[in-house]
């Protein structure tokens, strides 16, 4: 189970980023991409950005698990705890 | 592994012809998720009439694959011979009774807090589960992240936060650098309770047992940390095909496509069909993460028992962080579910369906064993899309 999505980076401080995942911000750790830069689309499981995806893969792939119901179409919360307003089904290990 | 006895290169590249353009154009063509790729479904057909009618089974070991594979129906889209079984890619269904055991107890003592993935709250141990133990009076929290648990520790000093450690190569590095934030932050009460697992030596495991496999889908996200060239050893020593893949119907029909091709040249390779995504290194930061804080360790996994240095645990360095050790947290080994048959499910010895409960007195509302709880497990994919028509794609 390996549950992870595409994130937008919005602005990063530090280790620390803002990103938007479909229209909702969340907070993504970069300590293991920590050259990731603001506007880059990145690859987020478990809070943690792991990889960064090419210009358009990320889109897609988002659409596509909100399709699969794989994540909640309203994918995260301003306070950034959480993705999704059911933390219980939203929190995946992989 | 009969038939596979060609030249058996090994190496993460791809057949020239059959490159990722393929895919990409085709899974462009339509949106996503949907099965547009008419070139992929007929080089599955052309390498299944190479192969005659011999039978095929290929296992996905990732349970994002699992629950793709059933949404599109996509068994039904292959050719007969061809047959797609789950392995053991779930993390929250591999966990043995004697962590979940082990995790309930620690909470019903009452001396700590314990954050965990959401998805282990309802997986039964041999003692009720971790929700049972949260009606019960234990401080039971759910987190998304590891570093949420941190910062709970870093909120209330004089409470200890244990973080339930589960997950394959695509969450441990983020436990990993928690762990490495906890030290340099100076953050006493914060430790975990890992059972991490390795996906390399699952799929060794699962061969050894004698599950009969032509070839593996490898998964997605793992790769993206550990990189293909993680399946190189696995690709010569068993001299089967191994191709990485992405999560999108097309992607995975190009995955079995590329297996069926190396089964029909009797190649066993290890290819690289989500290339988009995955590099043949995998994250070097995350690798490292892991390594400088974990060690390879024998670990127990539900179905498939102990399997040597297929787990992580802390590295000595960062033994304090280590909750077993802080609160002499004892693994006993648990009875097996009466009934439950998860583990031949994640063996591929047996269909969901197959267990006399499916559907009957187990199903997702009333799970009997992990397999059902999440959803990501064989037994939930089934019980949710095992009747969806094939070809219904979205
Ligand atoms: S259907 Fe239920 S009882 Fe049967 S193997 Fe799956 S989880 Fe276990």
């Amino acid at each position: 189970m390996c549950l992870s999505i595409p994130a937008k980076l919005l602005e990063i401080e530090g280790l620390r980023a803002r990103a938007d995942v479909g229209g909702n911000v969340v907070r993504v750790d970069l300590s293991l991409l920590p050259d990731a830069k603001p506007g880059e689309y990145v690859l987020v499981h478990a809070g943690f950005a792991l990889d960064r995806y090419q210009p358009g893969e990320a889109e897609r792939i988002l659409g596509y698990f909100q399709e699969m119901g794989m994540i909640p179409a309203d994918a995260g919360d301003e306070a950034g705890t959480g993705i999704g307003t059911d933390r219980e089904a939203g929190a995946r290990p992989g | 592994m009969d038939g596979i006895n060609g030249a058996g290169e090994i190496g993460d590249g791809r057949v020239p012809g059959h490159g990722p353009g393929t895919a990409r154009s085709a899974a462009l063509a339509g949106a996503a998720g949907r099965i547009s790729g008419a070139s992929v479904r007929e080089r599955i057909t052309r390498a299944a009439d190479r192969l005659a009618s011999r039978r095929v089974r290929l296992m996905e070991v990732c349970g994002t694959h699992t629950m793709a594979i059933f949404r599109h129906g996509i068994r039904g889209l292959l050719p007969d011979c061809v047959r797609l079984i789950s392995g053991p890619g779930c993390p929250v269904c591999v966990t043995d009774d004697s962590y979940i055991d082990a995790a309930v107890s620690l909470g019903l003592d009452g001396k700590v807090t314990l954050a965990t993935f959401g998805d282990m709250m309802r997986v039964p141990g041999s003692r009720g589960s971790l929700q049972d133990a949260r009606s019960r009076g234990a401080d039971v929290h759910v987190v998304y992240s590891c570093a949420d648990a941190l910062d709970m520790a870093a909120k209330a000093p004089s409470r200890q936060v244990v973080f339930l450690a589960v997950g394959f190569e695509t969450t441990a590095p983020t436990i990993a650098a928690t762990v490495i934030r906890a030290r340099n932050d100076g953050i006493r009460n914060f430790s975990i309770l890992a059972a991490h697992k390795l996906i390399p030596p699952a799929m060794a495991a699962v061969l050894d047992g004698g599950t009969a496999l032509d070839g593996f889908i490898a998964p997605g996200h793992v790769s993206v940390v550990i990189g293909s060239d993680a399946y190189l050893p696995l690709a010569a020593k068993y001299r089967v095909p191994i191709v990485v893949t992405g999560f999108e119907a097309d992607d995975i029909l190009e995955g079995v496509a590329m297996l069926l091709e190396q089964i029909a040249d009797g190649r066993a390779a290890v290819e690289n069909q989500y290339v988009r995504v995955v590099r043949p290194g995998g994250n070097p930061a995350a690798r490292r993460a892991m390594e400088e804080v974990f060690e390879p360790s024998d670990a127990s996994w539900r179905g498939l028992g102990v399997i040597p240095d297929s787990g992580l645990r802390l590295r000595r360095e960062f033994t304090d962080f280590d909750a077993g050790r802080r609160f002499g947290v004892a693994m006993a080994p648990a009875p097996p579910p009466k009934g439950c048959r998860c583990g031949d499910v994640l063996k591929g010895a047996i269909d969901p369906p197959e267990c006399p409960m499916f559907g009957k007195s187990c199903d997702p509302a009333r799970p009997k064993g992990p397999c059902m709880v999440s959803s990501e497990g064989s037994c939930a994919a089934h019980y949710r899309y095992g009747r969806v028509k094939p070809g219904s794609g979205s």
